[in-house]
């Protein structure tokens, strides 16, 4: 409970404007260490989530922040683009105030966690440590403009310009998303729900503002990137991709044992308040959470509280085993194990094999996909969770291949990829894959996110280039990272389709732009499998000495060997 | 009636009274101050009459108190082995002696005028019910909100049973806590669960075994008492207290169901859940029975009114009427109705449709959700479903078949029964849960109705499947326009009901459909002209 709050003071910008804050202070006598919460979701709802709000119980003083052209904050808001400079100026005028001792970190997941990366690429000097959950600033493999995901126009980005398109929040339920995807061109999803038009198709044609303000930083800006951060993301978090990739990159900074990763069983909300039940799944009550990490880590830098012991470098739930581990680094030390993908003897239907042995036999497995009934998450855009996946397995436009039951518990850390052979009578296919769990009744678990990537984008230069019809092309698909055992008993399966409709907007299948395409065409897709085409998955198998922490306290680690 | 001043009552706490055996029960006096005898509410309950904390309804003292203002003696018992009462608590067993015993004591007591009234929710309203059946008292009226009966091995044990025992394992109940909840729940394992709590519970136990209980049988033809009854669309004692209305004579008898759960039936609030829950959603259940007691002796009509859901307006309840029309919708498939992402369908066609067959694996190590929300928010840690439920999780399940009807062109008003006919069958005996659903136009499904039963499957190698008929409990619900309707179908719904206990292994059930004996779901709805008119109506009917 604070002891006195300062409602809506205005910080002044270097470039004249100012944005607003309300200033919760605690109990006792100042100056105390500070916490700052930038946020375009209005700084009031920041304040009232208990999470981080209580921060002041412990002593520090906590400032939330409305970003620029938000709430009572002057100027427009443009994603990212003032976050830098804004971020510099709040930290350092907050480090001035009688109330602050000048030592401050920042807090926030998802954009708010955004805020925290771009105030940190300014390098103001109070900024002591920064926690940024479910966001991250790492380029993606395909294209690192804001607009897509490996080239995919992530229809999930309208409602999120939706619900910052005024000075306040708009709440992005009010409108039918999907109903309003369904129709075409996309480019008047913004009309049709009467939501912002101009920030619609500037995200559409990859310029979210006037000039391209990328979400990812430089090689350089990474490597500059010290100060002590506890990167945070979920299995089922939408944004793990993004967070773990960032957590890689950032690996090349010569300050890499200043960070710290935590990675929970939960889905992008879940940062903050996970949720013990997901998807049918129970994982509470949690030794970990987002907010509790991030308090460790404001008290060893904030309260120069550094002979305090030091968390592991990585906290992360194994899913399989269910159970927290404290690993020097992460992904854990692995070897590429590839597995060559069997189609089922029926063909298309029915699950096919994943297999060790390269297969001799060339073999076509064909799947018809019609863009106007698309393979899709039950709960649309609302949901994450690590659903049963079967009802999915089950359509003829999802293709399968599963291991046989593991015999030993099997551990994977990593990102596995996909590398498949295809051809389609389009000019032009997505690929979505997934890996799940199967246990021994057939019950899956979703293991994270289904990611995907479209053709026309294949080449190294993100270029579009369409693909010639009926001719056989490669593509490589980056699925989802985990940190999961196979139970003795379980298989691995994987999922392959064509769309991940709402989430991702659906391939026009033709040479025609999404963005403008009236029509959608139905197209036959196929993998090749067999010499000279090679279709396989790549799996980050743990290699079998690893070396964990019993003690999550103890920077001293315990090696341990397990046998094989 | 004349209301008194709350605070200008007179109490006699404690008071003793002998049983038939002797035994000391105890029982709490207020009224209003004055010398006149007054007619006597008489209240038994199994949660201590002068607990001082609200979080099973309102503080005991504080309602008593109330209800005597309004010119009566309140009687607050305290039943056999609870709160100051000596003896043994077992739930159902005492309640007609010991309700008779509590009467003859207050008829001579100076503070009644021999006129006694009884009530109650819950267990408290099955000791009113024993009492208002019982011709050996003269009972004047009785007010019934939400009759808990002993459970019937022949339908899937509630999981509220566990709160219930747990709550009266000793003379004061306890404090709820998460945590032990959570683990005893978490173990799936109905007999350990007293065990893992920390608290030994013969009664819990005792409705594990097949044949759990021996009741007091229930008086059913003494019918004569007037009385209302009062329960919920949401509640898990609805179908408890529809049928103890429907035990009683005509003419003696009224319903009310609003759009409550059990709790909203104590405290009279509709769900949160309900966005626009309409006019008089929200009503004080003491206030209405002190209109009820102004008015039982001279009322002639019929009281009964339902909640429309769907429309979300108070109408009469009427029974048999002529005004309605039946559709039979048949179940199909391609043969993948798992989940609300599968092929299943609920079809209008009257002609048979091809022959197809929907399986899933029902595993009790992961029983089916039966709601999002995190246990957390859930006073009764999810024991006792408790409002309109999102069914998005439980649909999400691939041991759940849903079948789902193209959007209803014009309004459909369900207005009488609703039974569901399956050709289920299964590997070993099961539980069956129906979920009768509506998805409105943005795909968001919520809970219409529960419907529940115990599949005995013969050990004979039988060749033909039966026909299992699963009635639902009564509904008054308006499909609207574009909504669709939905049958969803699982072996479980944890944790608001037990999992079968004496299984572990996974039990493959299956539903055929099709063919010359299709399975269906029979909805009764208000006839076109009487839907029409109903909907052009502007004024709610509010009792």
């Amino acid at each position: 409970m604070s002891a006195r709050t300062i409602a809506n003071l205005h910080i002044p910008l270097r470039d004249g404007g100012h944005v607003s804050c309300d200033v919760l202070l605690p109990q006792g006598r100042p100056p105390w260490p500070t916490v700052i919460f930038r946020t375009p979701y209005m700084r009031r709802y920041g304040l009232i989530q208990p999470e981080w709000a209580t921060l002041v119980d412990d002593g520090y003083a906590f400032v939330v922040v409305d970003t620029r052209g938000r709430g009572d904050s002057s100027g427009s808001f443009q994603p990212l683009h003032s976050d830098h400079a804004d971020g510099y100026d709040v930290v350092e005028w907050c480090a001035i105030q009688p109330w602050s001792n000048g030592m401050i970190g920042m807090v926030g997941i998802s954009y708010d966690a955004a805020t925290q990366w771009f105030a940190a690429r300014a390098h103001p000097p109070h900024l002591r440590c920064i926690a940024p959950f479910a966001d991250g600033i790492a380029p993606d493999e395909h294209r690192g403009a804001f607009r897509s995901d490996q080239g995919m126009t992530r229809i999930w980005e309208a409602p999120w310009l939706y619900s910052v398109s005024g000075r306040t929040f708009q709440a992005p339920e009010s409108v039918s998303w999907e109903s309003a995807a369904r129709q075409l061109p996309l480019r008047g999803l913004a009309e049709r729900t009467g939501s912002n038009r101009h920030a619609w198709n500037r995200y559409l044609d990859g310029r979210p503002d006037q000039e391209v303000v990328l979400d990812s930083f430089t090689a350089d800006e990474i490597r500059a990137h010290t100060i002590p951060t506890l990167v945070g993301t979920g299995w089922w978090d939408s944004a793990q991709g993004v967070a773990l990739r960032t957590w890689l990159a950032i690996q090349d900074s010569a300050a890499w044992d200043n960070f710290r990763l935590l990675i929970g069983p939960w889905d992008h909300q879940g940062n903050t308040t996970p949720r013990r039940r997901l998807g049918g799944h129970e994982f509470g009550p949690f030794r970990h959470t987002g907010p509790g990490e991030a308090r460790r880590l404001l008290d060893t830098h904030l309260r120069g509280d550094e002979a305090a012991p030091r968390p592991a470098r990585a906290t992360v739930y194994r899913t399989g085993r269910n159970e927290w581990e404290y690993l020097p680094d992460w992904p854990a030390p692995s070897t590429p194990q590839r597995l060559w993908l069997v189609p089922a003897p029926t063909g298309g239907d029915g699950d096919g094999q994943l297999q060790q042995v390269e297969p001799d036999a060339t073999d076509v497995v064909e799947s018809r996909f019609d863009p106007h009934d698309p393979p899709m998450p039950l709960g649309g855009l609302s949901r994450e969770a690590p659903l049963d996946t079967r009802y999915l397995h089950r359509r003829h436009d999802c293709l399968t291949y599963s291991t046989s039951p593991c015999e030993e518990p099997t551990n994977l850390s990593g990102a596995p990829e996909l590398h498949l052979t295809l051809s389609t009578t389009g000019r032009s296919l997505d690929l979505v894959a997934w890996l799940c769990d199967v246990d021994a009744t057939g019950r899956t678990l979703l293991l994270g996110p289904p990611n995907g990537v479209r053709a026309r984008y294949r080449c190294a230069d993100n270029s579009s280039t369409l693909v010639t019809p009926d001719e056989p092309f490669t593509l490589t698909l980056r699925l989802a990272f985990l940190h999961h055992t196979v139970l003795p008993g379980h298989a691995l399966r994987l999922a392959v389709t064509w769309s991940w409709f709402p989430w991702l907007s659906r391939g026009t299948g033709s040479a025609l732009d999404e963005a403008d395409a009236a029509e959608l065409t139905t197209t036959t897709n196929r993998i090749h499998v067999g010499r000279p085409h090679r279709s396989f998955l790549v799996l980050p198998t743990e290699d079998p000495l690893t070396v964990t922490a019993t003690d999550q306290d103890t920077a001293s680690l315990v090696t341990r060997k397990v046998s094989q | 009636m004349k209301s008194a001043n709350v605070a200008d009552i007179d109490t006699h706490m404690g008071l003793p009274l002998a049983g038939d055996d002797g035994c000391r029960l105890s029982v709490d006096l207020y009224r209003p101050v004055g010398d006149k005898p007054l007619p006597v509410l008489v209240h038994r309950t199994c949660y201590d009459n002068n607990r001082p904390f609200a979080s099973l309804g309102p503080v005991p003292h504080q309602r008593y108190r109330w209800l005597a203002s309004h010119g009566f003696t309140v009687a607050a018992c305290d039943v056999r082995g609870t709160g100051d009462s000596a003896g043994e608590f077992v739930p159902f067993v005492n309640e007609l002696a010991d309700g008779v015993a509590t009467l003859r004591f207050l008829a001579s007591h100076p503070w009644s005028n021999g006129v006694a009234h009884v009530f109650g929710t819950g267990y408290s309203a099955y000791c009113a019910t024993v009492l208002a059946r019982e011709p050996e008292v003269s009972v004047q009226s009785a007010f019934i909100t939400d009759l808990l009966v002993p459970p019937s091995p022949d339908a899937p044990l509630p999981m509220f049973w566990l709160l219930f025992a747990y709550l009266t394992h000793a003379r004061v109940a306890p404090v709820l806590s998460l945590a032990p909840f959570e683990a005893a729940l978490a173990s799936r394992n109905p007999a350990a669960m007293d065990e893992i709590l920390g608290v030994r519970m013969p009664f819990w136990q005792s409705l594990l075994r097949p044949t759990p209980l021996s009741a007091q049988p229930a008086n059913r033809s003494a019918g004569k008492t007037p009385s209302v009854f009062v329960t919920g669309w949401y509640s898990p004692h609805l179908a408890a207290t529809v049928d103890a209305f429907g035990d009683l004579d005509h003419g003696h008898r009224h319903l009310l169901v609003g759009p409550w759960d059990h709790d909203g039936v104590r405290t009279g609030k509709p769900p949160t859940e309900i966005a626009h829950p309409g006019a008089g959603a929200h009503v004080d259940p003491d206030e209405l029975m002190i209109s009820w007691l102004d008015r039982f002796d001279t009322e002639t009509g019929s009281l009964s009114r339902a909640f429309v859901t769907g429309l979300n307006r108070w109408e009469p309840l009427s029974f048999g009427a002529a005004e309605t029309v039946q559709h039979c919708l048949q179940l199909t498939s391609g043969g993948a109705a798992n989940t609300a992402g599968g092929d299943g369908m609920l079809s209008c066609e009257s002609r048979p449709q091809p022959v197809s067959t929907d399986r899933f694996l029902a595993d009790p190590n992961h029983p089916v959700p039966w709601t999002s929300a995190d246990l957390r928010e859930i006073d009764t840690f999810g024991t006792t479903p408790r409002a309109t439920i999102d069914l998005y999780e439980p649909e999400c399940c691939d041991d759940v078949l849903v079948y789902t009807s193209v959007p209803v062109e014009e309004p459909l008003i369900v207005a009488g029964e609703v039974t569901a006919a399956l050709l289920v069958d299964a590997d070993a005996d099961s539980d069956l849960f129906l979920f009768l659903g509506d998805v409105d136009a943005t795909g968001t499904s919520t809970v219409v109705s529960t419907a529940t039963t115990r599949l005995h499957i013969s050990t004979a190698a039988a060749t033909t499947i039966a026909l299992t008929t699963v009635r639902f409990p009564l509904i008054r619900h308006a499909f609207l326009r574009g909504h669709r309707i939905r049958l969803s179908i699982s072996a479980s719904m944890y944790p608001a009901f037990t999992p079968r206990a004496q299984r572990s292994a996974p039990i493959t059930l299956s539903v055929q459909h099709g063919g010359a004996h299709p399975s269906t779901l029979t909805v009764t709805a208000l006839d076109q002209p009487t839907t029409v008119q109903l909907l052009r109506k502007k004024d709610s009917v509010w009792p």
